[in-house]
């Protein structure tokens, strides 16, 4: 895409021009930056031309972010897509992730440290993306040998049987369905089966599975993530998109129709990061601040320290 | 059966219905039934067929002769046929709806018992029934004294959750107003750091280059050396452009921290906890605190224009002023579904009053919404969006102080209120305030012309 030495280009939608110049002026030496307080414009930009990455205001007069973030997904895929919001807007934090299929839920004031590390590891995937799509595109795509006939499994940690019930009507014949009522069991089915979808509630009882969503994701990184809750956490969402790169939020009870949709997208996406494991950059996870491994029993975490996850 | 009614019993023995008049007569000279004003006669299955009282005697006994001529009588010849009959098995409230209804004035009878097959049990005083029933209302008046109290008490407590609701959405607007600017003033200020951090180390290199130039001693190799140094840091790093740059982020970051000292100024002014609660009140300040502090829900959407004339202080208490303002312009605000939103406000006197009118070009009001739109819990609001108390805390609000609100609305043009006040205090004698009664129906009756027309503006 790029010549060797051309910047990466970072598009910045934002209706405050102060924040646009401020940002601007921070990455300016390393990448190549649009500005515009529009939507419409944002998408045309990145019609038009190699995005790498946008970041996007959520409130803004004429687009959503959320809007505006999509329709980038729409023409530009490979763009990298992060939020920047001053706003606890639920729905904002939900629709990022199952409509724009954010990198990154950032948050007025940030810190500009983090904003930097975050664009840039935004731009690294980027560029990968990139160039595996120019690749492919050259190369013409030949079919590698036929799919393996093994179905990938999808996993349900949740100890809800009406939640079992939803997901065993969503899922199609031939995946095979592994229900663990604890983390102990999903850890044993894990490592047993060839698992490409997992499904969990947040909160399970008394048992929080946020540590354990998110060291998942680490440690698996193929495995998409449907989080089924009725938990309406701000902050916690937000954890999950940066830390466990949820691939949906389904809110619960959940409704068969759309809950078979994002199973349908969930397998879709597996197939994706299994054949094309450039892509699976584009959800590498943000390191924590907080031990992810703290409450879990030692045969767990045992299990976690053989893939490399700890803390 | 009920307790209630075995304790209203009196298990009297009855009359048999051939026992003569005289026999009779001498049954009630031999007492042993004083609280019983009759006694009842039954047949030969004990089924009760009428009453006589101690009165219907008496006046039979008054006329000269009557014994003789008819002492020898059976008693079923003078007796009442048509007696109050209740049953033990019926419940407590049948049987005193039934001899309070059915009792004659005056009360010189008792009513019968029966058991549930229909047989005499016994006799029963009126005035017991009476006793009863006082005791049952003063039980009721209790339980609707208590009720009532409840009813105030989850009134006053949703009264509370609705400020506390208004209050969480405020805050969540306001720190979004506040997060943007900080946003970019603490950007600005790590990079202006940064910056200096390089500026700084760019003058410590001209420094030891201008000592050495000035410097006899210094050897030639040294001053080349520095002077390489400083056209590499030249090369990465353009101190006067950037220099020019960091004038503009201290611009932008003066801009930022005033628009932060202002959000937080009008948030102390609309709280106003400094101030007393009734106080000489400008209203115009209140206006502008209020547009401050709602400005989320406008900006960029609505153009709001101010029409003030000069109005006199008002006796108030600003912070609940302040909390009306705000619901009125968050309502305008939401009823404004299109992007030529436009919100006029105005202030002026008439009479003995101060008004202020909020004007928009929203969706209006339907007509069947209007007459309630006062009312507690109606709204047609979203869940979440609403609780439906907004207008009616704002309806109490501004009639304890004297004034009223009302207002003015057609679908698809929009909707006016007017807040007036008193500008006199208010005399001590309480205001008339029965918001159910009187919140319907509160239309400014001509100003929906005024509204067609001004919305032409």
């Amino acid at each position: 895409m790029n010549e060797p030495n051309t910047k990466p280009t970072l598009l910045l939608v934002d209706d405050e021009a102060r924040i646009t110049r401020s940002l601007k002026m921070l990455f300016r030496n390393e990448f190549n930056v649009l500005t515009t307080d529009n939507g419409h414009d944002a998408i045309e930009i990145a019609r038009t031309q190699p995005v790498a990455v946008v970041i996007s205001d959520q409130r803004m007069p004429i687009m959503a972010g959320v809007d505006v973030l999509r329709g980038i997904r729409e023409v530009s895929p490979n763009t990298m897509r992060l939020l920047l919001t001053g706003y606890a807007d639920l729905a904002a934090v939900i629709g990022s992730v199952n409509e724009g299929e954010i990198f990154r839920f950032l948050q007025k004031p940030w810190d500009t440290e983090q904003i930097r590390a975050d664009v840039r590891a935004a731009a690294d995937v980027a560029e990968l993306s990139f160039a595996a799509a120019a690749r492919r595109n050259h190369e013409m795509v030949v079919d590698e040998a036929p799919q393996p006939v093994s179905r990938p499994g999808i996993l349900l940690l949740d100890q809800d049987p009406m939640a079992y019930e939803l997901v065993k009507r969503a899922t199609p014949q031939g995946n095979p369905l592994y229900w663990a009522r604890h983390l102990d069991e999903a850890m044993e089915l894990l490592s047993a089966h060839a698992i490409g979808v997992l499904v969990a509630d947040v909160l399970d009882g008394q048992a929080s599975h946020v540590g354990a969503i998110k060291a998942l994701k680490r440690s698996h990184p193929q495995l998409v993530t449907i989080v089924l809750t009725q938990l309406r956490d701000y902050e916690l969402l937000v954890e999950l998109i940066n830390q466990g790169q949820v691939f949906r939020f389904h809110p619960k009870p959940g409704h068969i129709g759309t809950f078979t949709k994002n199973m349908q997208s969930a397998l879709d996406y597996h197939k994706v990061l299994q054949t094309q494991p450039e892509v699976r950059q584009r959800h590498a996870v943000a390191k924590s601040d907080k031990p992810l491994l703290a409450g879990l029993s030692d045969r767990v975490m045992g299990y976690f320290r053989r893939f490399g996850v700890s803390n | 059966m009920s307790s209630s009614l075995r304790a209203l019993l009196d298990a009297v023995p009855p009359l048999p219905v051939d026992m003569t008049l005289d026999a009779v007569t001498e049954r009630f000279g031999e007492g042993g039934f004083d609280r019983m004003l009759s006694l009842a006669v039954v047949d030969e299955d004990r089924q009760p067929v009428g009453l006589i009282s101690r009165h219907a005697l008496m006046e039979l006994l008054l006329n000269k002769y009557s014994r003789d001529l008819f002492g020898r009588r059976p008693i079923r010849y003078f007796m009442n046929t048509q007696p109050v009959i209740v049953s033990l098995a019926d419940s407590t409230s049948s049987v005193i709806s039934a001899v309070t209804t059915q009792m004659r004035i005056p009360i010189i009878e008792d009513f019968i018992f029966t058991e549930a097959d229909g047989s005499y049990a016994g006799l029963g005083s009126v005035a017991d029934v009476l006793k009863l029933v006082e005791q049952r209302l003063n039980q009721r008046n209790h339980a609707l004294a208590q009720a009532n109290q409840e009813i105030k008490a989850s009134q006053a407590h949703l009264v509370q959750s609705e400020k506390m609701a208004a209050l969480g959405q405020m805050v969540a607007g306001v720190a979004h107003e506040i997060n943007t600017p900080l946003g970019y003033v603490g950007n600005n200020v790590q990079m202006a750091e940064e910056m200096l951090g390089k500026i700084h180390g760019l003058v410590a290199a001209y420094d030891s280059l201008f000592e050495n130039l000035l410097n006899p001693a210094a050897e030639q190799t040294d001053v080349e050396a520095q002077i390489q140094a400083i056209a590499a840091m030249r090369e990465e790093f353009d101190a006067v452009s950037d220099l020019a740059d960091l004038n503009e982020l201290f611009t932008d970051t003066r801009f930022g921290l005033k628009q932060i000292s202002e959000i937080v100024l009008s948030l102390k002014n609309f709280a106003r906890v400094d101030r007393a609660a009734t106080d000489q009140v400008n209203l115009i300040e209140n206006i502008e605190t209020a547009l401050t502090v709602g400005h989320h829900h406008l900006k960029n959407r609505v153009t709001v224009e101010k029409r003030f004339e000069p109005i006199p202080l008002v006796p108030c208490a600003p912070s609940q002023i302040n909390q009306v303002l705000l619901n009125l312009l968050t309502n305008a605000a939401q009823a404004i579904n299109h992007d030529k939103g436009r919100l006029l406000i105005r202030t002026y006197t008439r009479g003995e009053f101060v008004c202020i009118s909020v004007e928009d070009n929203g969706s209006g009001i339907p007509p069947e919404h209007v007459s309630r739109i006062f009312e507690p819990f109606y709204t047609t609001k979203k869940i979440g969006e609403g609780t439906g108390l907004g207008l009616s805390i704002s309806y109490r609000i501004i009639k304890d102080h004297g004034g009223d609100i009302r207002l003015a609305t057609k679908p698809g043009v929009g909707t006016r209120f007017e807040i007036s006040l008193p500008i006199k205090p208010l005399t001590n004698q309480p205001v008339h305030t029965d918001s159910s009664s009187d919140a319907s129906g509160k239309q400014v009756a001509d100003s929906i012309e005024v509204l067609q027309t001004q919305n032409t503006y």
